[in-house]
Order: structure tokens, then sequence, then C-alpha cells
């Protein structure tokens, strides 16, 4: 049991009053951003660089940097030392407001110093750029402009990754400059970010992404109101790597809609650590991902019954006047359910419980005190004072009145027709109580966030329930059950203890059906798998008689052949499946 | 000359006729083709009598449109009739032609290896061989089969029997006989350069304008002159070419129509892909309707190729099958033509990929304004417009309304006040108070229809109650509405279209869309349309008067009274047609606002779900209907 109403999600929901249209689930399809040649910037732009040993390539990012057609007056840039020795210095070749900020002692890594820069930084959007990259001129307000639209975007830059070239600054800066950065180095040889634009092409630029479009988060190069990346947490400094996905995750919980730009382009000097190391990563990666990221869910199935920082669904049952039997038998059903990743939030006046002498059984607070002392030892319940208006950073909230059971499979049953449907709130109708009175809800928490930044922006301080699901509708959907067919029923008073059911309740016919499922997962990799291999095998089939070719007919490009033989080799180097999105 | 026992084979139609012909073993002494309408005697055809007549059609719509020269086919002992693509919806053998000749084999039966049919009758001695086909046609199920208002139409040569597909009474004329046989015509169809015999009034189908005309006259006045109105377009057979298997979901891709490259007809492509061959002179089959269902939407091009008037053809058509047809402008010549109101559904707004419901309601409109405009029965009207001949009244509709509450009565009369394009009757049924209620007198005031009010006690059971109704009813058919629910002002019209169209004793909808009003919202249940099917929604109930007479009318029980009547009339053979479910909403309330077991049925399908009163954009639903949103109670 855990204590305590205040969580890191109370900023998330103090929105700024600026906000814009409704975005239905990730379809920004609605939001025009203007042309960029007429468009002049308001807004200031922070741009972030974390470095760290990297002064040559740190040189030609500012160069680009101050190559910007981004008004100068509204760019500002905060390079963060996160600790090189020597010590970083700025180049001369800059844009005219950057500033050196060092991470200060004992905290380290990209992470921390992206919010030691964020937190420097004056800018109303902040911008992440690493400090091995080369921005086109237009780069900064390609991106920049979005946020006129609305307060909760985070776009995302497109990059190429090439080998780098010995350049100085002043030649980076006059070819960017000069709109010609695409001449920089040689576009045939570089390649895409291919697992992020796989995503992007298939789902028209993120557009039918749905609520998983978070997932192509991976830092640079991006774009977000500062104070939305404050309201959601900011970066986790605790984190070495994948902090840029972990930051893309409570984004999407806090509403963000996630716009890539294909006009914001860029070079990326070498290869991204993962296109490297790709193995070694994903299994550094994966636990920390998995404790803060509960969806997708494919991470967590394969360890049932785990307890995690981050819950996939929190219950919130309003204890209210209910007695002590009432509320056990409400809350113990959610602790029962067959998807037992989850935390149970019981909303009651517990702080007001103290240790002063009182007769045991004459208790007014009698019934209180017993849901505490049962719930004492379980790490899943949390007794809080008030109500949280969302679930944060949970990406589920489930609202059980209390005095109701639900079933074993009930949550399982709505989430998975939620996750189907995409939808931003699940209603049961519970027999005999009128449905304005009370409903059981499962509500998504990033629609939930979203909703209550545009009634915020309307001015709406205490939202008509009405108006709250109005919006709902419109961010993601919206869909009713009967409580009976997804397994809610009501508690029946003197029915202390309720039915037990098995921990993990599936039937015979579901585990089947999960079997099925899982091995089609595994034919489908496996198939990537060979795909690539056959991929590589062929390219490097080609390069070879290339190569002979050449040896034969000298009078081709060299240069060609060696980019071709580059690119085989490099298949044949990432002939692994990259699938888990990390 | 052939031999009397000789094998006569006629055909129609664009097949392999000659291979349908050789599976079946027969092998025609003469085979000629009844593209050409004529009256004149099959040579060689007519005396001594072929011991056997073929009529081998390429689809049912082939096989309607040639009956008015099938007379020149002559008499045969042995009449077998094919159609090779199947066609109807049904397959019986017809009876004796000449009660004077016993029948001495029938049968009827699906053809090994393809979709089609044939039915084959023998008699004892030689019978005329059209009145045998005519009778295979009827046999379809597919209807109407009297296309021209119930007139004995004689088509002047070479005017084409698609003016009058499948009427039995129709005949080919040919000038050079002489006068109009007058008691077996009533009215002559001559076409626009022909000369009328004398004997029987005229009608002539005006001149659609060629390509040489609407490019020669100059723009302006004389350009107006050149074009004609949709009387110079052949009408549409609705009995073959109607919505009938239009699918709602599932569909994949959007078609193409453009003119064939060598300027042959008409081409439906998708990328590139050639699905399907019109003919240059416009004529679509059931079976070309049936290769298309599978798309999303058909692009119209309007090429130049074939004639204005095949295009035209072509596309009123298709729309009247429901095949949504997309169109951007339509071309200046087109316009006249198709009438405003084709123009109108055409060009209307594209849906949204994937927007099954979109789909749908522009398929609906579509059809709707098609079959109004290009029908038989609306082409004949028109040609007969300004003419001496009588022309019987449309169908008028008889609506039964039946109720116990009085506070109801305002707004389900106004669900009957706004139904559009068909004569309606209300027969407004009290069921437990009296028409001297100010809610009935307000109801009823200022009425635009007759109208009849019955009172009958309140202890008196429903059936009965529906009965008393129908007893007072006058129309051609009989509607049942109920006083709660929405109907859209197309509900009765698109009713009585598709029970014409569809050849059933009852039609109706399903109740695809209900709306909850305790959960203020509105649910739609996919339930499969445009097919027959057993049941209908009671509340879009609507059937033939006389086949309602002849099950007994409604049985005299309290429950499930329009159940009952729809298994007696399918006992009784006749069919239940269920057409598009868009202009009907099903409400459902609960007593005291609290939510009851009986409404969980309504929440059990996959289908969709809106939050609010959120009918289909056919029901253009009343704001003052519309369910107030309910003050909801903070939770």
């Amino acid at each position: 049991m855990t204590t305590g109403s205040a969580r890191r999600d109370d900023a998330a929901l103090s929105p700024s009053p600026a906000s814009g249209p409704v975005v239905r689930g990730n379809d920004y399809g609605g939001l025009t951003p203007e042309p960029l040649d007429t468009w002049t910037a308001t807004r200031s732009v922070s741009v972030v660089v974390p470095a760290y040993e990297c002064q040559e390539t740190l040189d030609l990012t500012l160069a680009s940097l101050a190559a910007q057609t981004h008004s100068p007056t509204l760019l500002e840039v905060v390079v963060v030392d996160d600790g090189s020795r020597p010590p970083l210095v700025l180049p001369e070749l800059r844009p005219e407001h950057t500033r050196l900020v060092r991470s200060p002692d004992g905290g380290w890594g990209p992470g921390h110093a992206r919010h030691v820069g964020a937190l420097a930084a004056d800018g109303e959007v902040l911008h992440w750029l690493d400090s091995d990259m080369v921005v086109f001129a237009e780069h900064v307000a390609a991106q920049a402009r979005w946020h006129d639209l609305t307060d909760h975007l985070v776009t995302l830059g497109y990059k190429r990754f090439v080998e780098p070239v010995p350049m100085t600054p002043r030649h980076v800066y006059d070819a960017v400059a000069g709109g010609r950065a695409d001449t920089l180095y040689d576009l045939e040889a570089s390649t895409r970010h291919e697992w992020i634009e796989k995503i992007m092409d298939d789902t028209e630029g993120l557009r039918l992404a749905g609520p998983e479009a978070f997932r192509v988060h991976v830092g640079a190069t991006a774009t977000v109101r500062r104070d939305l990346y404050l309201a959601c947490g900011g970066m986790d400094p605790s984190m070495k790597l994948a902090e840029d996905s972990e930051l893309g995750y409570r984004l999407g919980q806090a509403g963000a809609v996630f716009v890539p730009e294909p006009a914001a382009r860029s070079w990326h000097l070498g290869l991204s650590t993962i296109m490297r190391t790709v193995g070694v990563v994903a299994r550094h990666n994966r636990p920390y991902i998995t404790d803060r990221m509960p969806v997708p869910r494919f991470r967590r199935r394969v360890e049932p019954g785990r307890l995690w920082t981050v819950p996939f669904v929190d219950v919130q049952v309003v204890a209210g006047q209910a007695d002590y039997e009432t509320v056990k038998a409400t809350v113990d059903s959610a602790l029962q359910s067959s998807a037992p990743d989850l935390t149970v939030s019981v909303v009651g006046e517990w702080s007001r419980l103290d240790d002063a002498r009182r007769s045991p059984l004459r208790d007014p607070d009698l019934d209180r005190r017993l849901v505490v002392a049962n719930y004492a030892g379980d790490p899943r319940v949390r007794l809080v004072d008030e109500p949280s208006p969302t679930a944060f950073p949970a990406p589920f909230r489930l609202h059980l009145p209390v005095g109701w059971v639900m079933g074993a499979g009930t949550l399982e049953h709505l989430v998975k027709d939620a996750e189907e449907r995409r939808l931003a709130l699940s209603l049961a109708a519970l027999p005999g109580v009128d449905p304005a009175s009370a409903v059981l809800r499962l509500e998504r928490t990033a629609s939930v966030s979203r909703a209550l930044r545009l009634l915020a922006a309307r001015g709406t301080a205490s939202p008509d329930p009405d108006e709250l699901d109005d919006l709902l509708d419109r961010v993601g959907g919206q869909r009713w059950y009967d409580a009976a067919d997804v397994g809610v029923s009501a508690h029946v008073a003197g029915d202390v203890e309720p039915v037990p059911v098995p921990a993990v309740p599936t039937t015979a016919a579901e585990w089947r059906k999960e079997a099925l499922a899982a091995r089609a997962e595994a034919r489908r990799w496996k198939a990537d798998a060979k795909r690539w291999k056959d991929e590589a095998r062929s390219e490097s089939r080609r390069a070879k008689q290339l190569a002979q070719q050449v040896q034969v007919r000298s009078s081709l490009p060299r240069r060609g052949v060696r980019a071709l033989v580059r690119r085989a080799r490099r298949l044949t180097g990432a002939a692994v499946p990259r699938r888990a999105g990390t | 000359m052939p031999p009397a026992s000789g094998t006569v084979c006629a055909t129609v139609g664009s097949a392999d006729h000659a291979a349908a012909l050789g599976a079946l073993g027969l092998r025609p002494g003469l085979l000629l083709s009844l593209e050409e309408p004529t009256a004149a005697p099959a040579p060689g055809a007519d005396v001594p009598a072929a011991a056997t007549v073929v009529v081998s059609a390429a689809t049912l719509a082939d096989l309607r449109r040639v009956l008015p020269a099938l007379d020149r086919l002559g008499s045969a002992t042995r009449v077998v009739v094919l159609v090779l693509d199947q066609g109807g919806d049904r397959l019986a053998v017809p009876g004796q032609v000449d009660p004077r000749v016993a029948v001495v084999g029938a049968s009827a039966a699906p053809l090994a290896g393809s979709a089609g049919w044939r039915v084959e009758v023998r008699h004892a001695g030689p019978v005329p061989a059209a009145p045998v086909v005519r009778a295979a046609v009827r046999g379809t199920g597919a209807r109407p089969w009297r296309s021209a208002l119930g007139l004995r139409v004689g088509l002047l040569a070479p005017v084409p029997g698609d003016w009058v597909p499948a009427d039995p009474l129709a005949r080919t004329v040919e000038a050079a006989a002489g006068p109009v046989d007058r008691p077996n015509v009533d009215v002559l169809l001559v076409p626009a350069d022909g000369a009328a015999p004398p004997g029987a009034p005229a009608v002539t189908v005006p001149a659609a304008p060629t390509w040489r005309e609407l490019a020669t006259a100059p723009s302006g006045r004389l350009r107006s002159a050149v074009l004609t109105d949709e009387r110079a377009v052949p009408p549409v057979d609705d009995g073959v070419l109607n919505p009938i298997g239009f699918r709602a979901a599932g569909c994949a891709g959007t078609g193409e129509l453009a003119g064939a490259c060598d300027g042959s007809g008409w081409v439906v492509r998708q990328e590139g892909r050639e699905l399907r061959r019109l003919p240059a002179d416009g004529r679509v089959t059931d079976a070309d309707v049936r290769s298309l269902r599978g798309l999303d939407a058909v692009d119209v091009r309007w090429d130049r190729s074939a004639g204005p008037a095949s295009a035209v053809r072509v596309v009123v058509q298709l729309a009247a099958a429901g095949v949504p047809l997309l169109s951007g402008p339509v071309p200046s010549w087109a316009v006249r033509l198709l009438g405003p109101a084709v123009v109108a559904a055409l060009t209307a707004t594209r849906w949204a990929a994937q927007d099954e419901l979109g789909r749908e309601e522009h398929s609906v409109r579509l059809r709707r304004a098609a079959l109004a405009g290009h029908s038989c029965e609306a082409r004949w009207r028109q040609l007969l417009a300004g003419s001496a001949l009588p022309v019987p009244p449309p169908r008028q509709v008889s609506v039964v309304l039946a109720t116990r509450r009085p506070d109801m009565v305002g707004f389900a009369v106004d669900q009957v006040r706004r139904q559009r394009g068909v004569p309606v009757q209300l027969v407004l049924v009290l069921h437990g108070f009296s028409a001297t209620s100010p809610q009935v007198v307000d109801a009823l005031r200022e009425l635009p229809f007759p109208h009849e009010v019955v009172e009958r006690p309140a202890q008196e059971v429903f059936g009965a109650v529906l009965n008393a109704g129908v007893r007072r009813c006058d129309g051609d058919a009989v509607a049942k509405m109920d006083d709660d629910d929405w109907y859209g002002p197309h509900h009765l019209a698109d009713l009585a279209a598709a029970q014409r169209w569809s050849g059933s004793e009852a039609t109706g909808s399903a109740a695809d869309y209900v709306y909850l009003e305790p959960l203020d919202l509105t649910v739609r249940r996919a339930f499969p349309s445009e097919i027959y099917a057993p049941y209908v929604a009671g509340g879009t109930l609507f059937v033939d008067r006389q086949a309602l007479a002849a099950v007994g009318g409604f049985r005299s029980v309290p429950q499930n009274v329009d159940g009952n009547m729809l298994r007696d009339l399918h006992a009784a053979g006749g069919r239940v047609y269920r057409t598009h479910a868009l202009g009907f909403v099903l409400r459902r309330t609960a007593h005291g606002h609290t939510w009851s077991a009986d409404l969980t049925y309504f929440l059990r399908g996959r289908g969709p779900q809106w939050r609010g009163f959120r009918p289909s954009r056919e029901l253009d639903a009343d704001v003052r209907h519309v369910p107030a949103r309910r003050a909801r109670a903070a939770s």
C-alpha cells in the first residue's frame, strides 16, 4: 500500500491556455501549418544540444544552426556539456544566442543533460538536437511553425545517416545558408532511419498510428512546447539510454499529438547507437522500458504476474460512505482480475485517521480503519484522499463504482476492445442504475489528458462530465457495454468473500488463441529475418558482380561501386529484424 | 427450309450460345438472332411447326427485352428456354399454354457447370413457342412484368423491346403490315423517323442527339434544341437492374467507367485491369451488375465513346442497380438526358475511404433518383404525359398507425406528414382513447392527405386493433408505422419502390438503427439488407393489401403480430424483401431512467455506436423531433 494523492501527473493537468482544434487519435490531418515561405516566427525556440566529447561535430552542428531561416532573435541554442574532458567550448561560428551549460556534478548522461538544458532554456518551444547532426536551413522553422496550431504537438524531423567526411564549419555554414545542404554528403550512400520511416510509410505519416504514435519518439530531432515537456515530468535523468522513448511515452499519455515533418531535413554523422549494436542495445533497454512503459503490451506478456513501476491500469474506487465489506468486495474483485498488471486507488478520507485513543469497536471511522488494515501489505493498493483526474502515467484508468464487483475477465475484455477500436472511453451501464449517476468507465489516459487540455483552453475550470465525454468521443471514440455482458455485477451484502477465481482464469480456448497469436508472431519474425537475410545476400551478390564488372570495364565510376559495396555490407551487418521498437 | 422435325434456335445477348447448346445436345437446324426487332416470321420456322424451339439468352435481362418479338418463332412441340448467366431468384415450371394441347413433360433445372438455368416444356402437339417463353420469364420471380402502366403496347419496328421489358402483352408491329390491330394495341411506340400506321394512338420516341449533331450545332439556343430529355433514353428494366444484391460492407477499390479504346462500347476498369465490357448500345445486364458488386465505387469518365444516349443509358442503369457511381461535373450534353435529380445525386459529396455508411447513403440516393426518372413506370408516364390515353394514378399507400399514447400522436402523425413521393392515406387507430383528445385534434389539423380515425377499446388485443385499421385502408399497399420511431421522408416511397422491383408481397427494413434513450446513444446493428429475408422490423412493415387480405390479416394476438403475419405470408407462397434501413430509427426508452436488462440486447453487437442521436443522413431528422439530451446529474 502506498499513501498520498500527489503523483507527478498533477502537473500534466495544468495546461497553458492556448489549445487548438481537436485531433482524433493521432490524425493531425485537420491541422495545416503555414507554408514555410510565408510563415514568420512569433514563438521563441530553444535548441537543446547535449554534447559529450564531440567538439568537432558540435562545431558543424552549430554552424548549421547559425544558418537557419528561423528568426535569429527568436532562436536560442543551449549546449549542455555532459562532462567532457577537456570541457567543450563554443566555436566562433554559431547562432547569436548560444549558451554553454555544464551538467551539474553528479548527474550525467544524455537524458540528464537534455533535462538540464530544458530547465535552462528560455524558449517557448524546445527543440532536441544531437551534437552529431547537421541540419538544413529550414530545419528549425519547419518544425516550430506547427506549434502555432495547438499546444500539445510533438514534431519529429527527418534524418539521413552518413559516414562523416572531414569538412570545416565554414563549409557547412556556406552550404546550409546557400540552400545547398543536400550537397554536403552523398545522399545515395546515406541510409534512412529504417524502422521509423517504415512506420511513417505504413501509417500515412503517423496519421493512422493511433495511440501508439509515441513509439517513434526517439529524441533528436524533435520539438515540443516547453510547458507540455514540464507537465509530463520531463526526461528521466536516471535512464542512460532510451530516455527519449520513455519521454515519448509520457508525452503521449499527456495527450501529445506526434507530427513528422519531412521538410525538417538533417544529416546524422555516423550510425546511431542502436544501428551499430542493435542486439546489445535492445538487451540493455528492455528492462528499463518494460518497467516504465506498459504499452505496447507485448513486452510484459512474457512476464505475467509481475508488478511494475508504471501499471497498465489504475482502478479507481471511491469508497465514500460504503462499509468495509462493500469496499473490500469491490477492491478485491479488481485485484483478482485476470489482467493483474494494475493498481487500485481507493479514494477516501484516509489522512483524517490518527492514532488518538478511541474505542476500537465503536469508532465512527471503524470501516475506514479496517480498509487501511486490510490493504496495509498490498503494494497494488493505494489509499488516496483525492481522486486524480487521470491515471497518468498509466495508460488506462478504470472507474469501478463501489458496491459493484467486476469479473476476472472484465478488464481484459474492455481493454482488448478499447485497443482494437482505439477507444478513448468505454462505458458499461449498470442494471437498475440511472446511467447519469453511476457507470463503469474505462478511460484512456492519453485521451483524457488531451480532452482536459482542450477544456482548460476553453476556460472550463470544472468540466461538466457530459462536456468531457463529448470531447473524449471526438479525440478517440466511445463505446457502451452492458455490465452483465462484461462480467460486472452488484455486490450482494453479506457476501463477504467474492467467488474465488483463478489468478489467470483464461479459458482453454483463450489460451489456445493466445498460443496461435504467438506462433503467428513468431512466423512473422522468422519471415522478416529471412527477408532481410535474402536482401542482404542479393545485395552483396550484386555488389560483387558489379565489382567484377568494374574490373573488366574500368570506365565505370568507382565511387558508385564503393557506395554499393558499403550499402551491401551494412545490410549484411544489419540482417537482424528490429521489431522491438527500441 | 428445315425439316419439320428440326430444331430452331433463337439467341439473344452476347454469350457463347453454340457451346451452351452443344453441351445440352441441341443441334440447331436453324439459328437466328432475336436482336433485330421484327415481327416477320423466322424463315421457315412458322410452317410447318418445328419439333423444338430453343431460346437461348445470355442473361435474364436479355430474355426480358425480346418478349415482343417472339411471335415470329412459330410453333413447336418442345420449347426450351436457356438463361446462361443466373437470373431471377426462383425457377418455376411454366404450365399449359393451350387448353387444347396437353403438357406431356416439363422441367426446370440449373445448368450444369454454370450459374444459368434451363426450362423445358413438351406438349402433345405443336403450340406457339412465345407464350411458353413468356411464362418462363414470369416464373423467374423478377418483376414487374407489366411494364407500360398496364397498356398493351405495339412497338413499331425497329423500336426494340427494351421499352417494355418482360411485358407479355407487348408486340412488335411492322409498318408494312397495314393498320394496327386495335384491340390488341392500346398505344403504338414509333421511332423518331418512323411514320405511324393508322389504327392506334402513337407516341414517338424522341431522337437522341448524336455526337455529330452536338458538335455541329452552334452553342446557345440551337444547341439546346438538339438536346432532349430523359425520354430519348430507353427505360431501366428495374425488374432485373435493381439494388437486390447490393453489398453494404466489405467492398474494395474504385473502378472507372470509360469508353473502350477501340470505340466498341464501354469498359469498367480497375487499376488498368478490365473488369467488364459493356456494349455500345448501352445495354447493361444483371450479370454486368453482379460483376461490379464488389467495387467501392465506379468513377464515371464521360468519354465520348459510343453515343450520348448510350452513355446516359449505362449510367442510369448502373445507378438504378445501386452501383455507387461518382462523377465530376456532368457534361452539358448529358444533363437533360439524365434529368436534374440524377445529376444532383451523381455529383453529390464523395465519401471517405472505408466510410461504408457514406457509400450506402450515396447509393440509396442515386438509385432513388435513377429509378424515379428512368424506371419503366416513370418513362411511360413521361411518354404518355400530354397524350389522351388514360394514365393510371400512382399506387396509394395506406398507413396504419395504432397508438395507446395520446402524447405520441403528434410526433407519429408528423412522421407520416413528412413522407414524400407517394400518395398517402392515414388510418390512425386510437387504442383506448378518443378522437376528441386535444392531441389528436391538433395532430390532424391541416393534414394534406386523406385520413381516417378509428377508436378501439383499450382491452382489445393489438392484432385486432390493427385489423380494424386495415379494414379502413383504401390504398394498394398497407404500411404499418409505430408511434415513437423516426422515419425518413423517403421511407414509404422507398418501400413502395422496393416492393415493385423485388416483386415481393411484403417489404420492410431491419431495425438497424436504434436510439437508446437512457444512454443518449445511437447504435447500428449491421443486419444484411437488399435481400429476400423472412423478417423485417414491425415498424417498417409494408404489405400488398390483397396479399394481406389473402392471409386473413393480422392474427388476433397481443404480441408478435408482425412476425406471425410474415410467417403466414411465407407459408402462403409470398415473399418478403428487406431493403435498406437508413430511413428508420427504432426508439428504446427505459422506465424511470434506470438501465434495464431488456435493453442489453442492443449493446451486444459489434456494430458502430454514436454518442447522441445520430441517424443516417437519409433520415433527415426534423429538429423538432430530435431527442433533447438528458440533463445528466453530476456523477
